[in-house]
């Protein structure tokens, strides 16, 4: 399968403050699809939402509706990373037993097939356990700071 | 109300939020360019003109966002109701009234809009949404003035100090 990287500028974000997207100068003209994974310094940013003659939107990791599998480039761990809204994310069913400690990197999972493997997601900086939860509460940060980049690489199939 | 006017302020608005109002964000929170228009129209035209400036505002801020399409606009036009509706119980020309009133029904808008999304998304952590709910509310009170000036010079205002109803 071969993918290809179709360069494009960042040029909306989205008119609400609990939704995170972006909007790029590349769409359909330019062989951007749906569900193509964009990326910006050799990290996730998020997927291709909804696509345009000219434009797409693209739905980024902290989006409250983004689920990515991940794992846990240390433990190799299985999680999901879980946007909230803003600028950290959550890692779900994170196991109790996991010895996850801060600066652990998260990185994407071909589990679903919609992600390559190994491409860097987040890193970890904070986690709690508590008493009687099956899982850890755990917080990252997305290894790409979406409020200081202003073009990024759509990787199409 | 000069509808062609309302149009108008309603795509800057829409260009200026989807934009530029990211350069100006504290945190996760940026000022939300529609909610005053919605209240300076609740406090302006009568009921029909307002339920459509708002159903028009809602779909301007469902177009340039993620999400189900229409739920901003359902939003707009309650939050427009239950300020025309009690509109004449207050001092709608002083400055003061503006902002509280658009920092209240922002907070109960922004409350509202997390538990739709925390229903549909389960993702949402509780303390960091109060808090950024709080900073959005009180960021878009404080863009009142200017806003509430520019509409105002764009449309007649003398009805938010004399005349009832």
């Amino acid at each position: 399968m071969k993918k290809t990287p179709v360069p494009a500028d960042i040029v909306g974000y989205d008119a609400s403050n609990f939704r995170k997207s972006i909007t790029i100068n590349a769409g359909s003209k330019q062989g951007v699809k749906p569900n193509d994974i964009v990326v910006s310094d050799n990290a996730l940013v998020g997927k291709v939402t909804t696509v345009s003659g000219r434009s797409s939107v693209v739905q980024l990791i902290t989006d409250p509706a983004a689920r990515i599998p991940g794992r846990v480039v240390q433990t190799r761990e299985q999680v999901i990373v879980e946007g909230n809204a803003t600028a950290f994310c959550k890692l779900k069913y994170a196991p109790r037993w996991a010895q996850l400690k801060k600066g652990d990197d998260i990185v994407t999972s071909d589990i679903g097939g919609l992600y390559p493997p190994s491409l860097p997601i987040a890193t970890v900086v904070e986690n709690e356990l508590k008493s009687g939860a099956l899982f850890q509460s755990v917080k990252v940060l997305p290894r790409v700071n979406i409020s200081k980049i202003e073009s990024v690489l759509v990787i199409t199939n | 109300m000069r509808w062609l006017t309302f149009l108008c302020i309603l795509f800057c608005i829409s260009l200026f939020q989807s934009t530029q109002m990211h350069w100006i964000n504290l945190g996760p929170a940026v000022p939300d360019l529609y909610f005053p228009l919605v209240v300076f129209y609740s406090f302006l035209t009568d009921m029909k003109r307002n339920t459509f400036a708002n159903w028009l505002t809602g779909m301007s801020k469902d177009l340039f966002s993620e999400g189900s399409f229409g739920i901003n606009s359902v939003f707009f036009i309650a939050t427009g109701f239950f300020i025309w509706s009690f509109r004449e119980m207050l001092y709608r020309g002083h400055l003061v009234t503006q902002i509280l009133i658009t920092f209240i029904f922002s907070f109960i808008y922004n409350v509202v809009y997390a538990i739709h999304l925390a229903i549909s998304f389960h993702s949402l952590c509780l303390s960091e949404t109060i808090w950024m709910i709080f900073c959005c509310s009180l960021y878009t009170a404080m863009s009142v003035p200017v806003l509430f000036w520019i509409f105002g010079r764009f449309q007649p205002t003398q009805k938010l100090f004399f005349i009832q109803g």
